[in-house]
């Protein structure tokens, strides 16, 4: 089949292509990953300077009011404890997620038992937790934290309890006749087997992780990321607004990169074996 | 000694694993009604459960409840709605023209984590506390679950089967129709499922903290007037209805695949 | 070393499938015996009360005079499915190296049980790969070298060469064939296949369909040293494998087997 495409390419290409450079491919792809953004920008750009609207700043607005908003003293006191939270939550209800899960999973009396119970608290949208929250202690950095466990651990903990299900008979036959329990089971068998499911997991839980983080603050809070854009927004300071709004994007967009790394690490036997089901789960 | 056999990965028969099921709500129950009686946790925080069911039952008593649900409702489905419909057709688009995959990747990979919520301070300003700011955070969460799926979808279907369609040369629209479509559906599904439940989640989050109608403000309203039993009962609710959309989503997706092997052996097992 | 007696295994649930009714032998020290029967007489059944993974309904399994209640010490078992069988997050050598460490074998006789599996399996340049990198073959190879490598008293195969092509399948042949010789060890293979069973075996034991029992005994009086082409094409061995043959066509039309024949294919795909 190879043989058959490269035929087929070297005529269709040969008339509108000459052999690529390394310098010339480079080029190519920069064009390919930078091409639409920067079309994007200008046209943003060209649409807000051509009709100039309140809502609307040109990107070099947002980008001024950005570096004399966040390159302050605002990465320390607002940027990063509210980063910090929700790592510290986001960890914790990880941890409790899995554990649970495990627990849970390893037997079916307990898991048809459970069920019910995970598949309701799961479908609470998790944000009504924050005024429950408020209600009884307020928010301080341990509510503000517990807000963010609470919404995190369901899909953490279901997609455990499913992996932990789902693993393979013979291979669990296998590590019983070889003598495989306990802790040694849990950490050879059940959790790498199990682990594509938590990961899956984990990844449902960063992006709850952070729009909890962000209405926590949104919603009850006098500092944080949350606070600060909303109070740019009542003080109509649309640029700066915009700058709170890029910087929530790029946190997002670099949690997101960091916990792709993480997982291409872990699961590299299983990204490597093709995936099997998991970008279709 | 006989229990060995017993895997933990078999399902039980269906009338025992109800009846655990309800076995542990009954203990869910139990808990969350003899902790406030006994005084381990303040009523006042947490009132007992019956206290709770009794609040919610007055609740749905209540016609401006209905009201405030169906505007949920109504937001969580013309949202779906939406994100669904322009997430298949840019799908299909970006497969259809030649480079636009890799030329909208990056845009995509950068676009997809940013958090919806970060948008809320832009729809405070464009809407106001109306619809259309749920609308907005609804349609963003849940355009990119479905996008991603189909973009997935779209680009499973078969060299092979792809190749015949060409030998048999098939128009763009018959291409689209019967080879692209049906390899992207079962994807779709799931884009579709994931989003349901992402977009209810942003329905009600939207409500809640730009104050647009619907379940969230209710449990905003009773939550500043600090109505703690209510507070709770419409959290119960809104936990009932988010089962009840999960559920819905998963009857559709197993009725619109039923052809599909990956439904064909999930009901099989 | 191995003795079953009145071994019996009924399944829970609607009605109660009774998968064995009443299975007695012995398997000497150091002898290999092939379990043959019709397709879904409970083959794979029996070697899980052997291997102590199901427990049996009725009678018991001895490993060297001990009752099997769970996996017994000292026992290895070889799975069909390598592909489910071998851990797919872990290189050939973690594979191999595992059962050894749960079984506290310190590392350096552990790196040399590991080295020896491997090169007697002819696998000694693929340990750093994934099982998944390799073909079926040489997967089901890994899982040999596993259970070699684990130094066993009794070694138990389920249909182990079932899932590969032809060509592999006698290859794998004569490798158990060589290890065997080589290291004595106690082996019960259990396959579907008759050619294999008289092949391979100094015994081969035919079941009758379920609910099961064991039909016939039958010694293999071939020479020792076995071949591919001489031995499959000795007189005595079409004559040994004509007699199985007609064994579990009678064991088919006995009894209750009307549905067995539909069976064969699902069983032998991968």
């Amino acid at each position: 089949m190879s043989t058959a495409r490269t035929g087929r390419d070297k005529r269709t290409s040969a008339a509108d292509e000459r052999p690529a450079g390394p310098l010339r491919r480079a080029g190519l792809r920069l064009l390919r990953v930078l091409g639409l953004p920067v079309l994007l920008i200008l046209g943003w750009w060209a649409y807000s300077s051509a009709s100039p609207t309140f809502y609307l700043p040109t990107p070099g607005r947002v980008a001024t009011a950005f570096a004399k908003v966040w390159f302050s003293a605002r990465i320390t006191e607002d940027v990063l404890p509210s980063v910090g939270r929700l790592l510290t939550g986001y960890a914790l209800a990880g941890l409790l997620g899995v554990g649970l899960g495990v627990a849970i999973g390893s037997s079916r009396t307990l898991r048809a038992a459970a069920e019910p119970v995970l598949e309701f608290f799961r479908a609470v949208p998790p944000p009504v937790l924050v005024p429950l929250i408020m209600l009884l202690a307020g928010l301080d950095t341990a509510m503000k934290v517990l807000v963010i466990v609470s919404g995190c651990v369901w899909p953490v903990l279901l997609n455990t309890v499913e992996g932990v299900r789902a693993v393979d008979e013979v291979l669990d036959d296998t590590g019983r006749c070889f003598g495989l329990h306990g802790v040694a089971r849990l950490r050879h068998l059940v959790l790498p087997a199990a682990s594509p499911q938590i990961m899956a997991g984990l990844r449902q839980a960063l992006s709850i992780g952070i729009i909890l983080m962000v209405i926590g603050e949104m919603f009850a809070s006098t500092s944080g990321l949350g606070h600060t854009v909303v109070l740019f927004q009542r003080g109509f300071a649309i640029p700066e607004m915009w700058s709170g709004i890029v910087v929530l994007g790029l946190l997002g967009f670099g949690l997101s990169l960091a916990f792709r790394a993480v997982e291409r690490r872990i699961l590299a036997w299983h990204l490597a074996r093709g995936g099997e089901r998991g970008r279709h789960a | 000694m006989t229990r060995r056999g017993a895997r933990a990965g078999a399902p039980l028969s269906t009338p025992r694993a109800a009846g655990l099921g309800l076995l542990g709500l009954a203990c869910l129950f139990a808990v969350a009604e003899a902790v406030p009686r006994l005084g381990l946790v303040d009523p006042r925080h947490l009132p007992p459960a019956t206290a709770i069911l009794r609040r919610l039952a007055t609740e749905l008593g209540d016609a401006t409840l209905w009201t405030a649900l169906g505007e949920t409702l109504r937001s969580w489905a013309l949202g779906l709605a939406i994100a669904c419909c322009l997430a298949v057709a840019l799908g299909v688009l970006i497969d259809a023209v030649p480079g636009l995959r890799a030329a909208t990747a990056s845009t995509i990979e950068f676009l997809r984590p940013i958090p919806s919520v970060a948008l809320i301070p832009l729809a405070t300003l464009l809407f106001g506390a109306e619809t259309g700011s749920t609308l907005l955070l609804v349609v963003y969460a849940s355009f990119w679950q479905v996008l991603i799926q189909v973009l997935y979808g779209v680009a499973d279907v078969d060299p092979v089967a792809r190749e015949t369609a060409r030998s048999y040369r098939l128009g763009r629209w018959a291409h689209l129709r019967h080879l692209v479509w049906p390899t992207a559906l079962p994807y779709v599904m799931t884009g579709l499922r994931l989003a349901a439940a992402v977009a209810f989640i942003l329905a009600v989050t939207a409500e809640l903290v730009i104050g647009s109608p619907g379940l969230g403000l209710r449990i905003q309203l009773a939550q500043s007037g600090g109505a703690v039993t209510e507070v709770y009962a419409l959290i119960v609710l809104a936990g009932l209805v988010g089962v009840t959309v999960n559920t819905a989503v998963r009857a559709v997706e197993r009725r619109v695949l039923a052809w599909h092997p990956s439904v064909r052996g999930e009901a099989a097992r | 070393m191995l003795e079953i007696t009145g071994l019996g295994k009924v399944y829970e649930g609607r009605g109660g499938v009774e998968a064995l009714r009443k299975i007695d032998f012995r398997v000497a020290d150091g002898d290999l015996v092939c379990v043959v029967g019709p397709s879904g007489c409970g083959k794979t059944t029996l070697l899980k009360c052997l291997a102590g993974l199901l427990s049996p309904t009725t009678g018991e399994v001895r490993v060297a005079g001990r009752r099997v209640t769970g996996p017994p010490p000292g026992m290895a078992v070889v799975f069909q499915e390598y592909g489910r069988s071998l851990f797919p997050w872990m290189t050939v050598r973690k594979n191999v190296e595992l059962p050894l460490r749960e079984k506290k074998v310190p590392a350096p006789r552990r790196r040399e049980l590991v080295e020896e599996a491997l090169s007697a399996v002819g696998l000694a340049g693929a340990a750093a790969a994934h099982p998944w990198q390799l073909s079926g073959g040489m997967q089901q190879r890994v899982a040999i070298a596993r259970a070699l490598a684990y130094e066993p008293r009794v070694l138990l195969m389920d249909e182990p060469f079932a899932a590969v092509d032809a060509q592999t399948r006698a290859e794998l042949e004569d490798l158990l064939l060589t290890l065997w010789r080589r290291l004595g060890v106690t082996t019960l293979l259990v396959t579907h296949d008759i050619d294999e069973a008289v092949y391979l075996g100094r015994r081969v034991i035919v079941l009758s369909s379920a609910p099961t029992v064991v039909q016939e005994d039958l010694p293999i009086d071939l020479p020792a040293a076995r071949d591919q082409i001489t031995t499959r094409s000795a007189p005595r061995f079409a004559e040994l494998r004509a007699h199985v043959y007609a064994q579990i066509k009678h064991a088919k039309n006995g009894v209750t087997g009307g549905d067995a024949p539909v069976r064969e294919a699902e069983q032998s795909g991968p």
